[in-house]
Protein backbone atom coordinates (compact mmCIF):
# COMPACT_ATOMS: atom_id res chain seq x y z
CA UNK A 1 0.00 0.00 0.00
CA UNK A 2 1.15 3.55 -0.63
CA UNK A 3 2.14 5.73 2.26
CA UNK A 4 -0.23 8.51 3.29
CA UNK A 5 1.46 11.19 1.20
CA UNK A 6 1.07 9.03 -1.94
CA UNK A 7 -2.73 9.15 -1.85
CA UNK A 8 -4.10 10.51 -5.12
CA UNK A 9 -6.42 13.52 -5.08
CA UNK A 10 -9.25 12.72 -7.46
CA UNK A 11 -12.35 14.31 -8.97
CA UNK A 12 -15.25 13.05 -11.09
CA UNK A 13 -16.50 14.77 -14.23
CA UNK A 14 -19.86 13.31 -15.30
CA UNK A 15 -23.35 14.61 -16.00
CA UNK A 16 -25.17 11.56 -14.59
CA UNK A 17 -25.90 11.69 -10.84
CA UNK A 18 -26.29 7.91 -10.52
CA UNK A 19 -22.84 7.28 -12.01
CA UNK A 20 -21.36 10.01 -9.80
CA UNK A 21 -22.86 8.47 -6.65
CA UNK A 22 -21.70 4.99 -7.64
CA UNK A 23 -18.13 6.22 -8.22
CA UNK A 24 -18.18 8.19 -4.96
CA UNK A 25 -19.05 4.99 -3.10
CA UNK A 26 -16.15 3.09 -4.66
CA UNK A 27 -13.72 5.99 -4.14
CA UNK A 28 -14.69 6.26 -0.46
CA UNK A 29 -13.69 2.62 0.06
CA UNK A 30 -10.37 2.90 -1.78
CA UNK A 31 -7.25 3.58 0.32
CA UNK A 32 -5.31 5.13 -2.58
CA UNK A 33 -7.83 7.89 -3.25
CA UNK A 34 -8.75 11.21 -1.68
CA UNK A 35 -12.00 12.56 -3.14
CA UNK A 36 -12.19 16.30 -3.80
CA UNK A 37 -15.60 16.51 -5.49
CA UNK A 38 -17.46 16.25 -8.77
CA UNK A 39 -18.28 18.46 -11.74
CA UNK A 40 -21.18 17.99 -14.12
CA UNK A 41 -19.66 19.69 -17.16
CA UNK A 42 -16.32 20.07 -18.87
CA UNK A 43 -16.49 23.84 -18.65
CA UNK A 44 -16.93 23.72 -14.85
CA UNK A 45 -13.92 21.50 -14.33
CA UNK A 46 -11.61 23.52 -16.59
CA UNK A 47 -12.39 26.65 -14.55
CA UNK A 48 -12.11 24.85 -11.20
CA UNK A 49 -8.72 23.30 -11.93
CA UNK A 50 -7.11 26.71 -11.43
CA UNK A 51 -7.69 26.25 -7.71
CA UNK A 52 -7.30 22.49 -7.28
CA UNK A 53 -4.35 20.16 -7.16
CA UNK A 54 -5.67 17.01 -8.81
CA UNK A 55 -3.77 13.77 -9.45
CA UNK A 56 -6.56 11.81 -11.12
CA UNK A 57 -9.75 12.64 -13.03
CA UNK A 58 -12.55 10.15 -13.68
CA UNK A 59 -13.73 11.65 -16.93
CA UNK A 60 -16.98 10.73 -18.67
CA UNK A 61 -16.64 10.56 -22.45
CA UNK A 62 -20.13 11.60 -23.55
CA UNK A 63 -21.32 14.82 -21.97
CA UNK A 64 -23.43 17.63 -23.43
CA UNK A 65 -21.56 20.71 -24.70
CA UNK A 66 -18.05 19.28 -24.26
CA UNK A 67 -16.94 15.65 -24.52
CA UNK A 68 -14.34 14.10 -22.22
CA UNK A 69 -11.82 14.13 -25.07
CA UNK A 70 -12.38 17.87 -25.58
CA UNK A 71 -11.96 18.50 -21.85
CA UNK A 72 -8.64 16.67 -21.99
CA UNK A 73 -7.40 18.96 -24.78
CA UNK A 74 -8.11 22.03 -22.63
CA UNK A 75 -6.16 20.82 -19.59
CA UNK A 76 -2.71 22.42 -19.40
CA UNK A 77 -1.18 20.44 -16.56
CA UNK A 78 -2.62 17.01 -17.29
CA UNK A 79 -3.25 14.71 -14.31
CA UNK A 80 -3.86 10.97 -14.73
CA UNK A 81 -7.11 10.30 -16.57
CA UNK A 82 -9.45 7.34 -16.27
CA UNK A 83 -12.15 7.59 -18.89
CA UNK A 84 -15.60 6.26 -18.02
CA UNK A 85 -18.38 5.53 -20.48
CA UNK A 86 -21.45 3.39 -20.97
CA UNK A 87 -20.12 2.53 -24.45
CA UNK A 88 -17.14 0.34 -25.28
CA UNK A 89 -16.44 1.92 -28.65
CA UNK A 90 -14.43 4.88 -27.34
CA UNK A 91 -11.85 2.64 -25.67
CA UNK A 92 -9.41 2.72 -28.61
CA UNK A 93 -9.51 6.55 -28.75
CA UNK A 94 -9.10 6.71 -24.99
CA UNK A 95 -6.03 4.48 -24.95
CA UNK A 96 -4.47 6.40 -27.84
CA UNK A 97 -4.71 9.53 -25.65
CA UNK A 98 -2.90 9.83 -22.32
CA UNK A 99 -5.60 7.85 -20.51
CA UNK A 100 -4.44 5.44 -17.82
CA UNK A 101 -7.54 3.29 -18.13
CA UNK A 102 -11.03 3.02 -19.57
CA UNK A 103 -13.93 1.79 -17.42
CA UNK A 104 -17.28 0.77 -18.87
CA UNK A 105 -20.38 1.75 -16.87
CA UNK A 106 -21.76 0.36 -14.71
CA UNK A 107 -18.28 -0.08 -13.28
CA UNK A 108 -17.64 -3.42 -11.59
CA UNK A 109 -16.06 -2.89 -8.14
CA UNK A 110 -13.24 -5.40 -8.83
CA UNK A 111 -12.40 -3.72 -12.11
CA UNK A 112 -12.32 -0.35 -10.36
CA UNK A 113 -10.02 -1.63 -7.60
CA UNK A 114 -7.61 -3.13 -10.15
CA UNK A 115 -7.51 0.06 -12.21
CA UNK A 116 -6.61 2.14 -9.17
CA UNK A 117 -4.06 -0.39 -7.91
CA UNK A 118 -2.34 -0.43 -11.32
CA UNK A 119 -2.25 3.36 -11.44
CA UNK A 120 -0.95 3.65 -7.88
CA UNK A 121 1.81 1.12 -8.61
CA UNK A 122 2.73 2.96 -11.80
CA UNK A 123 2.91 6.26 -9.92
CA UNK A 124 5.04 4.70 -7.21
CA UNK A 125 7.48 3.32 -9.79
CA UNK A 126 7.66 6.65 -11.59
CA UNK A 127 8.24 8.47 -8.27
CA UNK A 128 10.98 6.01 -7.34
CA UNK A 129 12.59 6.48 -10.73
CA UNK A 130 12.63 10.26 -10.46
CA UNK A 131 16.07 10.95 -9.11
CA UNK A 132 16.23 13.62 -6.47
CA UNK A 133 19.42 15.69 -6.45
CA UNK A 134 20.70 18.48 -4.23
CA UNK A 135 20.79 20.80 -7.22
CA UNK A 136 19.81 21.07 -10.87
CA UNK A 137 20.85 23.13 -13.87
CA UNK A 138 18.58 25.42 -15.84
CA UNK A 139 19.11 27.39 -19.00
CA UNK A 140 19.61 31.11 -18.36
CA UNK A 141 20.09 32.82 -21.74
CA UNK A 142 23.06 30.92 -23.22
CA UNK A 143 24.43 29.56 -19.96
CA UNK A 144 23.49 26.68 -17.71
CA UNK A 145 23.07 27.89 -14.15
CA UNK A 146 23.08 25.67 -11.09
CA UNK A 147 20.26 26.06 -8.57
CA UNK A 148 20.69 24.43 -5.17
CA UNK A 149 17.36 23.09 -3.93
CA UNK A 150 18.00 24.32 -0.40
CA UNK A 151 18.22 27.89 -1.73
CA UNK A 152 14.76 27.75 -3.28
CA UNK A 153 12.06 29.68 -1.41
CA UNK A 154 9.17 28.89 -3.71
CA UNK A 155 8.34 28.04 -7.31
CA UNK A 156 5.51 29.52 -9.33
CA UNK A 157 3.94 28.18 -12.54
CA UNK A 158 3.40 30.83 -15.20
CA UNK A 159 1.65 29.33 -18.21
CA UNK A 160 4.15 26.82 -19.74
CA UNK A 161 7.04 28.22 -17.66
CA UNK A 162 8.09 28.03 -14.04
CA UNK A 163 9.77 30.74 -12.04
CA UNK A 164 12.10 29.64 -9.25
CA UNK A 165 12.67 32.18 -6.47
CA UNK A 166 15.81 31.91 -4.36
CA UNK A 167 17.14 34.34 -1.71
CA UNK A 168 19.04 36.40 -4.27
CA UNK A 169 17.70 35.63 -7.69
CA UNK A 170 14.78 34.36 -9.71
CA UNK A 171 14.97 32.03 -12.72
CA UNK A 172 12.36 31.64 -15.43
CA UNK A 173 12.50 28.56 -17.65
CA UNK A 174 10.32 26.21 -19.68
CA UNK A 175 9.12 23.33 -17.48
CA UNK A 176 6.01 21.99 -15.81
CA UNK A 177 5.48 22.32 -12.08
CA UNK A 178 4.53 18.66 -11.97
CA UNK A 179 7.87 17.47 -13.41
CA UNK A 180 9.86 19.82 -11.22
CA UNK A 181 7.95 18.63 -8.14
CA UNK A 182 9.16 15.07 -8.83
CA UNK A 183 12.80 16.21 -8.69
CA UNK A 184 12.45 17.94 -5.34
CA UNK A 185 12.72 16.23 -1.95
CA UNK A 186 9.16 15.76 -0.67
CA UNK A 187 10.18 16.38 2.90
CA UNK A 188 11.16 20.00 2.05
CA UNK A 189 8.89 20.84 -0.84
CA UNK A 190 5.14 20.67 -1.28
CA UNK A 191 2.69 21.68 -3.95
CA UNK A 192 0.30 23.88 -1.96
CA UNK A 193 -1.65 25.27 -4.89
CA UNK A 194 -2.03 24.49 -8.57
CA UNK A 195 0.55 27.20 -9.31
CA UNK A 196 2.88 27.04 -6.31
CA UNK A 197 5.45 24.77 -4.68
CA UNK A 198 6.88 25.97 -1.39
CA UNK A 199 9.98 25.08 0.64
CA UNK A 200 8.88 24.25 4.19
CA UNK A 201 12.07 25.62 5.70
CA UNK A 202 11.52 29.06 4.12
CA UNK A 203 8.02 29.57 5.51
CA UNK A 204 7.80 32.50 7.94
CA UNK A 205 4.16 32.07 8.98
CA UNK A 206 0.81 30.64 7.96
CA UNK A 207 -2.33 32.73 8.27
CA UNK A 208 -5.53 30.86 7.43
CA UNK A 209 -5.06 29.99 3.74
CA UNK A 210 -1.99 32.11 3.08
CA UNK A 211 1.69 31.18 3.52
CA UNK A 212 4.16 33.99 4.05
CA UNK A 213 7.67 33.57 2.72
CA UNK A 214 10.22 36.31 2.00
CA UNK A 215 8.43 39.13 0.11
CA UNK A 216 5.56 36.91 -0.97
CA UNK A 217 2.19 35.57 0.16
CA UNK A 218 1.31 32.18 -1.32
CA UNK A 219 -2.25 30.82 -1.36
CA UNK A 220 -3.05 27.31 -0.13
CA UNK A 221 -5.74 25.42 -2.05
CA UNK A 222 -8.72 24.37 0.04
CA UNK A 223 -8.16 20.80 -1.11
CA UNK A 224 -4.55 20.86 0.12
CA UNK A 225 -5.09 22.54 3.47
CA UNK A 226 -5.42 19.45 5.68
CA UNK A 227 -2.46 17.69 4.07
CA UNK A 228 -0.39 20.88 4.31
CA UNK A 229 -1.13 21.33 8.03
CA UNK A 230 -0.08 17.74 8.60
CA UNK A 231 3.12 18.26 6.59
CA UNK A 232 4.31 21.36 8.50
CA UNK A 233 3.90 19.50 11.79
CA UNK A 234 1.68 21.80 13.86
CA UNK A 235 1.97 21.09 17.59
CA UNK B 1 -39.27 -7.21 -10.41
CA UNK B 2 -39.18 -6.73 -6.63
CA UNK B 3 -37.36 -4.37 -4.27
CA UNK B 4 -35.37 -7.34 -2.98
CA UNK B 5 -34.20 -8.24 -6.51
CA UNK B 6 -33.16 -4.64 -7.17
CA UNK B 7 -31.43 -4.41 -3.81
CA UNK B 8 -29.35 -7.54 -4.57
CA UNK B 9 -28.25 -6.15 -7.92
CA UNK B 10 -27.34 -2.71 -6.61
CA UNK B 11 -25.62 -4.29 -3.62
CA UNK B 12 -23.23 -6.08 -5.99
CA UNK B 13 -22.10 -2.73 -7.41
CA UNK B 14 -21.64 -1.32 -3.89
CA UNK B 15 -19.39 -4.09 -2.61
CA UNK B 16 -22.27 -5.66 -0.64
CA UNK B 17 -22.37 -2.68 1.70
CA UNK B 18 -25.87 -1.99 3.05
CA UNK B 19 -25.51 1.75 3.71
CA UNK B 20 -23.95 2.41 0.30
CA UNK B 21 -26.59 0.25 -1.44
CA UNK B 22 -29.45 2.17 0.18
CA UNK B 23 -27.77 5.50 -0.60
CA UNK B 24 -27.37 4.56 -4.26
CA UNK B 25 -30.99 3.34 -4.47
CA UNK B 26 -32.11 6.73 -3.10
CA UNK B 27 -30.18 8.53 -5.86
CA UNK B 28 -31.61 6.16 -8.49
CA UNK B 29 -35.12 6.93 -7.19
CA UNK B 30 -34.52 10.67 -7.58
CA UNK B 31 -32.98 10.21 -11.02
CA UNK B 32 -35.87 8.04 -12.27
CA UNK B 33 -38.54 10.39 -10.87
CA UNK B 34 -36.89 13.36 -12.60
CA UNK B 35 -36.56 11.41 -15.85
CA UNK B 36 -40.20 10.39 -15.64
CA UNK B 37 -41.31 14.01 -15.36
CA UNK B 38 -39.18 14.85 -18.40
CA UNK B 39 -40.51 11.88 -20.41
CA UNK B 40 -44.12 12.72 -19.61
CA UNK B 41 -43.58 16.10 -21.26
CA UNK B 42 -42.25 14.51 -24.45
CA UNK B 43 -43.85 12.72 -27.38
CA UNK B 44 -42.11 10.41 -29.85
CA UNK B 45 -43.45 12.54 -32.70
CA UNK B 46 -41.62 15.67 -31.57
CA UNK B 47 -38.87 14.73 -29.15
CA UNK B 48 -36.87 11.80 -30.54
CA UNK B 49 -33.53 13.47 -29.87
CA UNK B 50 -34.48 14.37 -26.28
CA UNK B 51 -35.79 10.84 -25.64
CA UNK B 52 -32.63 9.35 -27.12
CA UNK B 53 -30.43 11.56 -24.90
CA UNK B 54 -32.39 10.63 -21.80
CA UNK B 55 -32.25 6.93 -22.70
CA UNK B 56 -28.47 7.28 -23.06
CA UNK B 57 -28.28 8.69 -19.54
CA UNK B 58 -30.49 5.95 -18.07
CA UNK B 59 -28.66 3.03 -19.69
CA UNK B 60 -26.25 2.53 -16.77
CA UNK B 61 -29.07 2.68 -14.22
CA UNK B 62 -31.16 0.00 -15.92
CA UNK B 63 -28.17 -2.33 -16.24
CA UNK B 64 -27.45 -1.86 -12.53
CA UNK B 65 -31.07 -2.55 -11.63
CA UNK B 66 -30.89 -5.80 -13.61
CA UNK B 67 -33.98 -5.04 -15.70
CA UNK B 68 -33.12 -6.79 -18.99
CA UNK B 69 -36.43 -5.90 -20.70
CA UNK B 70 -36.02 -2.24 -19.90
CA UNK B 71 -32.38 -2.29 -21.06
CA UNK B 72 -33.61 -3.67 -24.40
CA UNK B 73 -36.31 -0.98 -24.83
CA UNK B 74 -33.86 1.67 -23.69
CA UNK B 75 -31.28 0.61 -26.30
CA UNK B 76 -33.85 0.91 -29.09
CA UNK B 77 -34.84 4.42 -27.97
CA UNK B 78 -31.23 5.49 -27.31
CA UNK B 79 -30.07 4.40 -30.77
CA UNK B 80 -33.35 5.32 -32.53
CA UNK B 81 -33.27 1.74 -33.87
CA UNK B 82 -36.78 1.77 -35.33
CA UNK B 83 -35.97 0.12 -38.70
CA UNK B 84 -38.65 -2.59 -38.45
CA UNK B 85 -41.23 -0.52 -36.60
CA UNK B 86 -44.07 1.70 -37.79
CA UNK B 87 -45.21 4.89 -36.00
CA UNK B 88 -47.85 3.07 -33.94
CA UNK B 89 -45.35 0.48 -32.73
CA UNK B 90 -42.84 3.20 -31.83
CA UNK B 91 -45.48 5.04 -29.81
CA UNK B 92 -46.50 1.83 -28.04
CA UNK B 93 -42.85 1.13 -27.23
CA UNK B 94 -42.48 4.65 -25.82
CA UNK B 95 -45.61 4.40 -23.68
CA UNK B 96 -44.51 1.00 -22.44
CA UNK B 97 -41.07 2.44 -21.62
CA UNK B 98 -42.55 5.30 -19.59
CA UNK B 99 -44.89 2.87 -17.82
CA UNK B 100 -41.97 0.56 -16.93
CA UNK B 101 -40.04 3.46 -15.41
CA UNK B 102 -43.12 4.50 -13.45
CA UNK B 103 -43.47 0.93 -12.13
CA UNK B 104 -39.82 0.97 -11.09
CA UNK B 105 -40.32 4.16 -9.06
CA UNK B 106 -43.29 2.51 -7.33
CA UNK B 107 -41.19 -0.58 -6.46
CA UNK B 108 -38.30 1.59 -5.21
CA UNK B 109 -40.73 3.56 -3.02
CA UNK B 110 -42.03 0.40 -1.37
Amino acid sequence: MLSKNKVMNCIIVDDDIVSIKHLEIMISKNPYLNYLGHFISGKDVINALDDLVVDLIFLDVEMPEMSGFEVLQHLKDKPSIIFISSKKEYAADAFSSIASDYLVKPIQPDRFTNAIKLLADKKKISDDESTIHDSFFVKDKNRLVQIFVNDIIYIEAISDYVQVFTENKKYLFLASLKNLEKRLPHINFKRVHRSFIVNKYKIIEVDENVISVKDKNIPISRSNKAEFMNWINVI
Amino acid sequence: MTYQYIYQNISHFCGKDDISTKALIEIIKISLSESLIELQGYSMGNNRVEVSNLAHKLKTTFIMLGDAELVKKNNILNNCAFENMNETQINILYEDYVKSIFNLTVILDS
